[in-house]
């Protein structure tokens, strides 16, 4: 290694040369060699029946996260547990120069029973970065699974089971109201006696009609109104039909005698000529007029 | 006011007598077709032309003839071609070689009754011509003017089918005629009927049982005739029904109307509702009239919208569902 010849400065020099490459050497096997350390922890030592035990499994080393190659680890193998659910997470950090890495492996159990449960080793393997396959493995762990624990959520749920059940309450009851409401109108107007189509058209024509008024052609006015009415009622004839012509036209062949028609046309007729012509009425017709509507109404009331 | 409404209706119904006269001796040619001949008495009557429309075959154009004969006026068909120039209605100035000057030869349209065939088959500058003399009653030739005879009508038809190549008339000049009717075929009776007067080969022959002066004492006698307010604000409510629809509980209708009627058919209505009275021998209007003229008056003024069109809706509905709503007086 030290070159023959060589002076005892120089010796030492090359010794101290080959002491720091070889430490260097070392230092990088040491270095080029990433230990991983496996470590495993339970949220607590017992859990309540109706809980969720966490397991989480971390392995940390120095280096890049791609110093090692870390295989797929199983879910381990449990007693009185059952696997809920699996999570993995990887984090890398610095501190004074230094890169450290981790990964972290969760796993939920929730108990079968009550009494003790074990979880068995978890087996970490990886590949270093000389492939080389190193395999780490965790305690085994117990944990005690206790009685469950009252459910935080159980007032809420109580408390809008509350208010349903109220804003049902209030809902039937407004329903119930409004239909003894309805019963009670459609009661008093079945109760309240419903007027005939010619008694209506009488009662009218005796009320309303004044033959001693000097407002004549209201007279006549109001007589082809209530005959209107009338007519429509008794004959069921359309809101439309409302000249003279349109309802003797409609009332041909509604069971209404040709010398009714002819009556009810004179009628009618004479009520126009009040209306629209313009002229002084007839106080002597307006009489002779209205026993017509009368004696027209009686002979077609509705048998 | 007071109108001596026995006086009136006496006047009316001695006037109206030629009314019967008139519509038998019509028969004599024309069978059925009652609704078309009543309403060319209408327009007679109220001075208003008349715009028939209908399918070829229905005597329209023989209708009119005989109507004219039977008043005793002269009476002259056009047939409106695509190559009819106005100067064919109208007429125009002629050189007379011998004067050596123009002479005014005037056109057919010189005439008491002028049956415009196929209106809608002319370019609208004939259209024009015909329309302006319509108007005014008078034709301009070179620097004279000459005024038609009294009376004057003008009875055009129209074709309803066999729309291609024709040249159909705007609304705005549409507007000028009084009257739209619509001709209907005759009933199988009718038909019958026709069939057999026909079969003999010869037309019977037609007496002239009115003069043109009794047309026009009638006419005279038609603007007397007494109108309520009630019918007047009757006739108002329909037509604005026809513009403004909502105002009349016809929200229905707003989106199918795109234009409603102009004052022209307020005026219209008046004068063919007063025509219709003195037919029937009274001296005063009723909703009856009203009513019964709404139709032929109205059909051509409102025009519908595209929706209507697509919901096949035509004026026609849309009149019978304002007449259902508007109160009768």
């Amino acid at each position: 290694m030290v070159p023959e010849g060589t002076g005892k400065v120089r010796k030492i020099f090359y010794f101290m040369a080959y002491f720091l490459l070889a430490a260097t050497t070392i230092g990088g096997i040491s270095i080029a060699e990433t230990e991983v350390k496996i470590s495993a922890r339970l949220d607590s030592d017992e859990v309540p029946f109706n809980r969720e035990a966490r397991l989480v499994v971390q392995a940390r080393w120095i280096g890049p996260a791609n110093a090692i190659k870390i295989f797929p680890i199983d879910a381990p193998t449990t007693t009185n547990l059952k696997l809920l659910s699996t999570s993995t997470a990887n984090a890398v950090s610095s501190e004074n120069g230094l890169v450290f890495s981790k990964r972290e492996y969760e796993f939920s159990f929730s108990g079968e029973t009550l009494g003790m449960a074990y979880i068995d080793e978890v087996i970490l393997r990886y590949h270093d970065a000389d492939l080389q396959e190193h395999v780490l493995r965790t305690a085994r762990l117990p944990l005690r699974i206790i009685d469950p624990v009252a459910e935080n959520s159980d007032g809420l749920t109580l408390f809008i089971l509350a208010g349903l059940f109220i804003l049902l309450f209030a809902v039937a009851w407004t329903i119930y109201f409004l239909w003894k409401k309805k019963s009670t109108v459609e009661q008093e107007s079945e109760m309240a006696p419903v007027k005939s189509a010619d008694e209506e058209a009488v009662e009218d024509l005796k009320k309303n009609i004044n033959l001693q008024s000097t407002e004549i052609g209201a007279q006549y006015s109001e007589i082809a109104r209530i005959m209107r009415h009338f007519l429509r009622r008794r004959f069921a004839l359309g809101a439309s039909i409302g000249t003279t012509d349109e309802l003797i036209e409609n009332l041909t062949g509604k069971k209404v005698a040709m010398e009714e028609l002819a009556t009810l046309r004179e009628l009618m007729q004479a009520c126009d000529l009040a209306k629209f012509s313009g002229g002084s009425s007839d106080a002597n017709q307006l009489a002779r007029i209205y026993n017509i509507a009368l004696q027209f109404i009686e002979k077609n009331k509705f048998e | 006011m007071n109108v001596d409404i026995q006086a009136l209706n006496d006047k009316v119904q001695k006037e109206s007598a030629f009314v019967k006269k008139l519509t038998e001796e019509i028969g004599t040619v024309i069978v059925g077709q009652n609704y078309m001949v009543e309403r060319l008495l209408i327009g007679l009557l109220s001075n208003g032309h008349v715009l028939l429309e209908g399918v070829p075959g229905l005597a329209k154009t023989l209708t009119v003839s005989t109507l004219a004969q039977a008043i005793k006026t002269k009476f002259q068909r056009i047939q409106f071609t695509p190559d009819l120039l106005p100067a064919d209605l109208i007429g125009t100035l002629i050189y007379d070689q011998q004067k050596g000057d123009f002479t005014t030869k005037q056109g057919p349209i010189f005439s008491n009754l002028v049956l415009a065939d196929e209106i809608n088959r002319s370019p609208a500058k004939v259209q024009s011509a015909l329309l302006e003399a319509m108007m005014e009653r008078q034709v301009t030739i070179g620097e004279n003017t000459f005024k038609l005879d009294d009376p004057f009508l003008v009875l055009a038809t129209q074709n309803p089918i066999e729309q291609e190549g024709t040249y159909p008339l705007p609304e705005a000049q549409v507007d000028r005629f009084m009257l739209k009717l619509s001709v209907g075929y005759p009933s199988r009776d009718e038909e019958l009927e026709i069939m057999r007067r026909m079969a003999k080969g010869k037309t019977p022959a037609v007496k002239a049982v009115v003069t043109p002066k009794e047309i026009i004492s009638a006419r005279n006698t038609v603007d007397e005739i007494y109108l309520d307010a009630k019918i007047e604000n009757y006739i108002i409510d329909i037509v604005f029904a026809t513009r403004d629809p909502k105002k009349y509980g016809l929200d229905d209708l707003t989106e199918l109307i795109s234009f409603g009627a102009s004052p022209r058919a307020s005026i219209s209505l008046v004068k063919a509702s007063k025509a219709h009275a003195l037919m029937r021998g009274r001296g005063y209007v009723t909703p009856d009239d009203v009513r019964a003229m709404c139709m032929d008056i109205l059909r051509h003024r409102v025009l519908v919208t595209y929706e209507a069109e697509a919901e096949e809706i035509n004026s026609e509905n849309i009149i019978q569902q304002i007449l259902a709503k508007v109160e009768v007086p």
